[in-house]
């Protein structure tokens, strides 16, 4: 072990790179640790939070723990840039590693060939712990031509997600000081992209543990092959979240970008299973209505992803809709319409994507059973409507299907007709999706809920008589521009799902079955 | 109606009349006293305000005490204000009521007056005088008022938060009656009161009163609020009155008394759907006392709304299923002018429903809804068909007004 200090005995410089988060970006950080001889002092300079304050006891113990040593002098360790708050204990191991830099206990074996970051955060008895947003800070450090990354092991696999970034892994200090002084040495084998989306595709609920409800489940098949956004009605207990839980698996297949980037949120919220580095599913989201409009939408100090970008590339599931703060609903406007949230604060504006499926759920009325066959509705007209008003505003204008969700009797239940499995039905929306794709070549958007009205006036094409009901159900039903813009666009996902080149008459009709009805209707 | 000679006895029922909208069973406490209407009428003003004031305010007292235990803070407010209103109307007198103004389109008719409809002097409590309005010139007004009197008029009463049926039936019982000349009467509350006005005002029979609204609170005030437009569309082509003075607002007390007023003005009274305590209640059981012929429309067994109907038909109602049983009980001719309002759904008809030959293939889902309402499952099943094209099926027919979609996602046959 080399002795402390320099050779010559003056004060020496060590440099570790590291890397810190604002939102999913990373942005380069330099941990810089100067030993002097004067009287003994540790100190963290570089607008560091309480967590990295901390991190001096951290690494003072893991550095004696791991039977290196702690000299009595001035140590001033700086987090460079200094405008950049720094935030977590993902510093504690360039701190240590810096630290033993300048008291000559380690060397910095990677001159000339590139450098190595270090992230990690230490236990006391020198242990590297895992840290949050693993993913996109090797994606971030590979994009700056960053040879390597030393990280706790728990990391890795996350980590080796990233082509062309060399990952070692560590589990302890003394792990991370060898890989230092080799330049890197020997590197985690990078990911098998394909074979992790493949083990992990298949799994979760399916749609075949549904008995009846077909029209729903109709419904459901409609609004995922479209991307339409869809509330489902019906009494406690009569399967809505049940069937909420099964449109990821109707979805098509996540691709491998895809898989990247919802994996990134996941890592950056903390929520990455350490044994399932990467999220092959899409990801299903049902925050409580209880939920607050930074707990939906993202933000808070740090600004961090909310329900509606974990629920990226995925579906946000609002159970009992009318219920959620109006504030909160109203956060959600942006996302819906742009596919992302930007979170402004003082010094940054971040932005989260955030495309996502909403699938809202309510009861007919406060108690329930409104319509129900078995049992009475107890509330009172005014209640009824004052819970159907809740829900007026222009967020019901971003959701192109209602349906109801009606209990299922016992008799119902024995169905005789097999339900479909997640399976085919999936088959469908892909083939449907890829009609989409063709057709809405050039215009931005993916699938038919994002065709603007001009898109809808000029892609469409409805048959003469699906124009003749469309007109009638304009004058009889006295539906608005916007809402026959929207029984447009479900009837064209309905005619894609059909393998049809036009809009017939029976696509216009089922569409209409899926629309909004207004209240009191007589 | 109004009239430029000084007339005492007219002035003493407007001043007695409007005494009565802020204190509750002050008319029948008089009547009590002196042993009759006329004879309330024959004492000065300074005996009937000695009466009227005294015995009230020990009455109100021993109420007010009673609500107060019963209700939220705002009551007694409530209270204070009635009471405050009364004390100025009993100051101000006869003679001086007499000068206050009335909204436009309004007009008083007392007890004494040739226009005041005789159906309610039937009441051992009747209104002194009622106040009324409709959106027009005097003398269309007189006429309307007029036409009241003179017409045979049935009260649509029922539950506010009636089911889809419940609507339906007193939509187009308002409707039918109507069209064979009756007078609807109702309260221009929500639910089947709101359904029956507007069946009345849609029938769009010729010119006489499209149907007659009894107000709980002033003539002028449109309670509740969200049932504005159709007490605006009744004041244009039909009469709002109450018993109540201009501007008196709505308050629990008074609805059991407009009750009252209604069964008087029926010569029927036909319930449509209310709960086992419903204020419908009160209005047959004021329409029996007045020897009323009383109906109800009979619903599914067991449920909440079809409570009060079937106990007045276990009790003797008369069943109700159209407008035509309605004529029946009052036993005016056949007036089935038109053909139009059998009140028998679609299914009671021929099996082609009059529909186009593009509606072929709808013919099995509308025989399955004809034994009852279906959501789109249980229709698919009957029909054996796949559930999209059944539902496409359904929705061409919502488009054509034949099925309607009930809260709760079943389809049900409309009545035509």
């Amino acid at each position: 072990m080399p002795n402390a200090g320099s050779p010559r005995g003056g004060p020496v410089l060590a440099r570790i790179a590291s890397e810190a988060l604002s939102g999913l970006e990373g942005h380069p950080v330099e941990v810089e640790a100067d030993v002097v001889a004067a009287a003994p002092a540790f100190s963290i300079v570089g607008l560091p939070d309480a967590a990295v304050q901390e991190s001096r006891e951290r690494v003072r113990a893991a550095i004696v723990n791991s039977a290196f040593q702690f000299p009595s002098r001035r140590i001033t360790v700086n987090l460079a840039p200094a405008d950049l708050r720094k935030q977590g204990p993902s510093f504690d191991l360039p701190i240590a590693l810096a630290f033993l830099v300048a008291t000559g206990q380690a060397a910095d074996g990677c001159d000339g060939r590139g450098r190595i970051a270090a992230v990690g955060e230490l236990g006391l008895d020198g242990s590297l712990r895992p840290v949050a947003g693993a993913l996109a800070l090797a994606q971030s450090l590979r994009r700056r031509g960053v040879r390597g990354l030393l990280l706790p092991a728990a990391n890795a696999a996350e980590a080796s997600l990233v082509p062309g970034l060399e990952v070692y892994p560590g589990r302890t200090l003394a792990d991370a000081v060898a890989h230092l002084e080799a330049g890197g040495g020997e590197a985690a084998p990078p990911a098998d992209l394909e074979a992790l989306l493949r083990d992990g595709d298949g799994d979760g609920p399916d749609l075949v543990d549904i008995a009846g409800q077909h029209h729903a489940r109709r419904a459901l098949e409609v609004a995922v092959a479209g991307a339409h956004n869809i509330l489902l009605t019906g009494p406690p207990g009569a399967g809505k979240t049940m069937l909420a839980r099964r449109l990821p698996g109707i979805m098509p297949p996540l691709t491998a970008a895809e898989a990247i980037e919802v994996t990134r949120i996941f890592s950056v919220a903390g929520l990455l299973p350490p044994e399932r580095p990467l999220v092959t599913r899409r990801p299903f989201r049902a925050p409580h209505h209880t939920v607050s409009s930074v707990g939906l939408v993202g933000g808070g100090g740090t600004p961090r992803p909310g329900e509606v970008s974990l629920a990226h590339l995925g579906v946000l599931f609002l159970d009992e809709f009318p219920e959620f703060r109006l504030s909160a609903l109203e956060a959600l406007r942006q996302p819906l319409e742009d596919g992302e949230i930007t979170i402004s604060r003082r010094l940054t504006s971040l932005t989260f994507p955030a495309r996502i499926m909403l699938v809202a759920a309510m009861n007919p009325c406060p108690c329930g059973y409104l319509g129900d066959r078995e049992r009475d509705c107890t509330c009172p007209a005014h209640r009824v409507r004052q819970y159907a008003a809740r829900l007026s505003g222009p967020l019901l204008d971003r959701i192109d299907l209602r349906v109801d969700v009606p209990r299922v009797t016992p008799r119902e239940r024995r169905d005789p007709v097999p339900a479909e499995s997640s399976q085919e039905v999936r088959a469908r929306v892909v083939r449907a999706r890829r009609t989409q794709l063709r057709r809405l070549c050039g215009t931005g958007a993916y699938a038919n809920a994002h065709m603007t009205p001009r898109d809808v006036r000029t892609l469409c094409v409805v048959e003469r008589d699906g124009i003749a009901l469309l007109d009638r159900a304009y004058d009889r039903l006295r539906l608005s521009a916007r809402a026959c813009d929207r029984v447009v666009k479900v009837a064209q996902t309905i005619a894609d799902l059909d393998g049809a080149g036009t809009i017939g008459a029976g696509h216009i009709a089922e569409s209409l079955s899926y629309r909004a009805r207004g209240a009191g209707e007589l | 109606m109004n009239s430029d000679r000084p007339d005492p006895t007219r002035d003493l029922c407007v001043w007695l009349g409007t005494l009565a909208s802020w204190r509750s069973g002050l008319v029948k406490r008089l009547v009590k006293t002196f042993g009759g209407v006329d004879e309330v009428l024959s004492q000065t003003p300074v005996t009937l305000a000695g009466i009227a004031g005294k015995k009230a305010s020990a009455s109100a007292a021993g109420d007010g005490g009673r609500r107060q235990a019963r209700r939220g803070d705002g009551e007694p407010v409530q209270r204070s204000e009635d009471e405050a209103r009364f004390l100025t109307a009993l100051r101000t007198g006869p003679r001086g009521l007499a000068r206050a103004p009335v909204p436009r389109g309004g007009a008083v008719v007392a007890w004494c007056d040739r226009l005041y409809p005789p159906a309610l002097r039937h009441l051992a409590d009747p209104p002194l005088c009622l106040f009324v309005r409709g959106a027009c010139d005097d003398e269309e007004l007189g006429r309307r008022i007029r036409l009241v009197g003179e017409s045979m008029a049935v009260a649509v009463v029922g539950t506010r938060g009636p089911s889809p049926y419940g609507a339906e039936m007193a939509h187009l019982l308002g409707r039918d009656l109507r069209l064979r000349g009756l007078l609807v009467v109702s309260g221009l509350a929500m639910g089947v009161d709101a359904a029956a006005h507007r069946g009345a005002l849609a029938a769009g029979a010729p010119a006489a009163v499209a149907t007659l609204a009894v107000l709980g609170c002033g003539a002028d005030v449109a309670y509740p609020r969200v049932n504005r437009p159709l007490y605006d569309e009744v004041l244009r082509r039909g009469l709002v009155v109450s018993e109540f003075a201009w501007g008196v607002p709505a308050r629990a007390w008074r609805f059991p008394a407009r009750n009252r007023i209604m069964a008087a003005l029926g010569s029927a009274v036909v319930i449509v759907e209310g709960a086992e305590r419903s204020g419908a209640r009160l209005t047959v059981d004021y329409a029996l006392d007045l020897g009323r012929e009383v109906l109800a429309v009979p619903g599914e067994a067991g449920r909440r709304l079809t409570a009060a109907p079937h106990a007045f038909l276990r009790e003797g109602a008369a069943l109700c299923e159209s407008a035509q049983d309605v004529i029946a009980a009052l036993g005016v001719g056949s007036a089935d002018a038109d053909g139009r309002g059998s009140g028998r759904g679609p299914a009671a008809e021929a099996p082609g429903f009059g529909l186009g030959s593009e509606y072929a293939k709808a013919l099995p889902v509308l025989a399955a809804l004809a034994d009852g309402s279906l959501t789109a499952d249980q229709a698919a099943t009957r029909c054996a068909l796949p559930v999209y094209e059944v539902a496409g099926w359904l929705s061409r027919l919502e488009v054509d007004g034949l099925v309607s979609l009930e809260p709760g996602g079943a389809y049900r046959l409309r009545r035509q």
